[in-house]
């Protein structure tokens, strides 16, 4: 009898976004050997304040988590490592140090390395935007910034401790925008474009309007998209946030998982299990998983980083108040609040979502993400009788994972899932 | 002073910094005072003080973590894994207060977890600016400050006005003066006293009333100042790092027992926490906020590139003449993991021998570190 062997139902218009990326990063090349002056950037797309001051922006975790998806991370965290950086620090930022360091020229990379994947041009400026008031983003930014001898802002959101605090907290977080514009004025030697910025908005508005609708489609049953489908989409709406076309390519996408709604297939072959992953994806593993995924008739559906974090509030957007639209997208959302905001909006997921277990990955090095996964899984999924897991990984550094690890685990949560679903039926 | 007064007062030292929390427990009830524990390093402690409460630097303990496991991940660093596994035991439901103060990620997400492990308690955080070179910093440190001076006030059921805050300071001002008068005299001659037992004096100052540590701090001084020099033979040594935890006395051990003198140092249970006063005229707000923005020494915990940590590590190991530098990286420190390259680089490029030991709230067996430890110091000229 022949098996038939589950494979993952990639959408399409994902592999559109792949060479959209390799094109942005040649662009970049292109513009700074033209003498624009580059912004190097890590975390939440409010780096996109510098299209208003013309400057190409090349994105840390765009870049990284595309290369290491593609196996090719190693040399950056050798170059890191080598400056003496210990693996226990963020796996996106020792890479990116890496990065820096070969800009430089502080690092020489082996000569059967592709030189052409990791030569980036050199920063004038740094911008720090991290999520959930991460103070790991500015360390990043300043080691960045000393090695290349450049200005870093850091444009951080103030944490909503209470709720009551967020007025206060996108005030302030306007001023600091202000003040970015006017250091990249004195970069760039050029009054800010505020018209382009405008311009920048409404592709903005549009692309992170089509991906909120592109996610509840996802509701459906079986879902027509993957977490590993939103996950490539975090591209159109980070490192070629505003980019012209990017609306577009969601616009095809959308049309794409409606199709699939229309014809009933899903991401998956078989859907028998709706998962939720919470945490950064193991990119260098991503096919790895998305295979075992198909395999095991499971989808994996939400999670926070592909759904919370990137610009989520695109009905906040407003072309004409770009400063308060962005203010509102960094500092009233899911990961710049505690426990009690942040188990509201998992429970909601579980139950919009139709999700069947959750899945807290680890994301060692990356304590920004993985402070509450304990207090999830022992509020949320307690509270609303769904099994979940932790599993070990990391978003950059294959070393913090074990498939073997994974394999048990997953199969347990699965189990779990059946038992209870026996249980329910009695 | 005498001898033996001596030995006494390191012995009520050592008894509080033993066993922190159950000494803080007796304390509140025999006092009836309320008491407010602070994360370490950038919380200006002062602003508990004039309230009426005693406030207290919370610190590691060496108890196994357990519960905690369900709370946190392992990957985090020692105190704040210990502090999170302490609370959810109820250790620490003693305290009126919890005050956290943003100088790292791991610490922001303690103060989140002790929020929701700790519901019936006051657990405040706060956000003082660590981008030092950003505008406005001065009006957003005080606004900040007033804004916890406010959340204290409630908490003590009492006004704190500008004559009880520089009061407060006068008290810090003076247990840092003599704190640093100590570390001068070891300085100069470190055989009077072991770098295990300033640790200890230090630590002690952050958990007892500053009025009562004061008095028996003076002493103390007044004792070793009539003290003959007496001479030690062994490398000078600089210790650095550990940022905001204090250290374990086997890693001291082993460093002196390996022929180094320890003479100086940045940690914070040591200089740093007594190296600058808050002024004492004008708005005492001001002061405070003067003292975190302008005055503090270099730390990787804010951003400030123009005066980096490296810079100042390697001119206060030379100016203390020391032959090498010991960095104690507390495992899983991040604002560490990012400088130690740094501080690496510029110990290399100034010609100062260092080495870096990792440290863990686990036990883990030291004989790796005495090996490279000695290694290190039999190297040294
Ligand atoms: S400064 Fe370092 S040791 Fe202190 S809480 Fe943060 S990560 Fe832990």
């Amino acid at each position: 009898m022949e098996t038939q062997v589950k494979v993952p139902n990639r959408l399409n218009s994902v592999s559109l976004i792949g060479q959209m990326m390799a094109a942005s990063f040649a662009d970049i090349k292109r513009q700074a050997a033209e003498g624009k002056k580059v912004v190097w950037a890590n975390g939440l797309p409010a780096f996109l304040l510098a299209k208003g001051a013309h400057m190409p922006v090349l994105h840390a975790e765009g870049l990284i988590a595309g290369l290491a998806a593609r196996g090719q991370e190693k040399p950056l965290q050798d170059a890191a490592e080598a400056f003496g950086l210990l693996p226990d620090a963020c796996s996106y930022a020792r890479s990116f140090i890496g990065l820096a360091r070969i800009a430089k020229g502080d690092f020489h990379l082996d000569s059967s390395v592709n030189q052409d994947v990791y030569s980036m041009p050199k920063p004038d400026l740094y911008i720090n935007v991290p999520g959930g008031g991460c103070g790991t983003g500015r360390l990043w930014g300043d080691s960045v910034a000393a090695i290349c001898d450049i200005p870093a802002f850091h444009l951080e959101p103030r944490f909503n401790w209470d709720e009551s605090d967020l007025e206060y907290n996108i005030a302030d977080f306007i001023r600091q925008e202000q003040e970015l514009i006017a250091l990249m004025e004195r970069v760039t030697g050029q009054p800010y474009d505020w018209n382009h910025l405008k311009e920048v908005l409404e592709e903005v508005k549009k692309a992170t309007t089509l991906r909120q609708e592109i996610m509840k489609l996802c509701q459906h049953v079986p879902a027509p998209a993957s977490f590993f489908d939103m996950a490539a989409s975090i591209g159109l709406v980070c490192h070629l946030v505003g980019m012209p076309g990017t609306g577009d390519l969601l616009q095809k996408m959308k049309g794409e998982v409606e199709q699939r709604i229309a014809q009933g297939i899903g991401s998956v072959p078989v859907e028998r299990y709706r998962l939720y992953w919470d945490g950064i994806l193991t990119w260098p593993r991503l096919g790895v998983l998305a295979r075992k995924f198909a395999a095991l008739d499971a989808c994996l559906v939400v999670g926070p980083y592909t759904h919370l974090l990137f610009l989520p509030r695109a009905d906040m957007i407003d072309p004409e108040r770009p400063l308060e639209s962005i203010a509102y997208n960094l500092c009233d959302t899911c990961s710049n609040y505690d426990y009690t905001y942040r188990a509201k909006a998992v429970a909601d997921f579980c139950q919009e979502y139709s999700i069947d277990g959750l899945i807290m990955s680890e994301t060692q090095t990356c304590r920004g993400i993985n402070s509450q996964s304990f207090a999830i899984m022992d509020g949320v999924a307690r509270r609303l009788g769904l099994p979940a897991i932790t599993i070990g990984g990391d978003s950059c550094d294959p070393r913090f994972y074990s498939d073997a690890q994974v394999d048990t685990r997953l199969q347990a949560l699965l189990e779990t899932i059946e038992a209870r679903r026996k249980v329910r039926q009695l | 002073m005498s001898g033996s007064n001596m030995k006494d007062v390191m012995n009520r030292f050592r008894d509080v910094v033993d066993t922190p929390y159950e000494k803080l427990k007796l304390w509140k009830e025999a006092n009836g005072k309320k008491v407010v524990g602070c994360s370490p390093m950038q919380f200006p402690e002062e602003l508990v003080h004039a309230a009426g409460m005693l406030p207290v630097v919370l610190q590691e303990t060496d108890e196994a973590i357990t519960t905690g496991f369900s709370y946190i991940y392992p990957f985090y660093c020692g105190i704040t894994r210990n502090i999170i596994d302490i609370a959810v035991k109820g250790q620490l439901s003693f305290f009126d207060g919890l005050v956290y103060a943003d100088i790292c990620i791991q610490n922001r997400n303690a103060a989140c977890t002790l929020k929701q492990v700790m519901p019936a308690s006051y657990v405040e955080y706060v956000q003082l600016p660590t981008s030092l070179t950003r505008a406005g910093v001065m009006d957003d440190t005080i606004r900040e400050l007033e804004r916890i001076k406010a959340k204290l006030e409630q908490l003590a059921g009492r006004k704190i006005d500008d004559t009880s805050l520089k009061q407060s300071i006068l008290v810090f001002n003076r247990n840092r003066l003599r704190l640093r008068q100590l570390h001068e005299l070891r300085r100069a001659n470190p055989g009077l006293l072991s770098y295990r037992d300033l640790q200890v004096i230090v630590k002690s100052s952050m958990l007892m009333p500053k009025e009562e540590h004061t008095e028996l701090l003076e002493g103390l001084v007044t004792q070793l100042e009539k003290m003959k020099p007496s001479s030690l033979e062994g490398k000078r040594l600089f210790l650095s790092g550990h940022l905001c935890q204090s250290l374990k006395p086997d890693i001291l051990d082993l460093i002196e027992g390996v022929g180094g003198i320890i003479v100086d140092d940045d940690l914070y249970t040591g200089y740093r926490y007594y190296a600058v006063d808050v002024a004492v005229d004008g708005s005492p707000i001001q002061a405070l906020a003067k003292r975190y923005l302008e005055k503090s020494l270099p730390v990787p915990t804010r951003s400030y590139l123009p005066a980096r940590w490296e810079k100042y590590l390697v001119e206060r190991a030379k100016d203390s003449r020391a032959q090498g530098v010991v960095v104690l990286v507390a495992k899983y420190c991040e604002p560490h993991l990012f400088s130690y390259p740094f501080v690496k680089e510029a110990l290399e490029i100034a010609g100062v021998p260092h080495i870096m030991l990792e440290t863990e709230h686990e036990v883990v067996s030291l004989e790796g570190v005495r090996t490279r430890l000695q290694a290190f110091v039999e190297m040294l000229n």
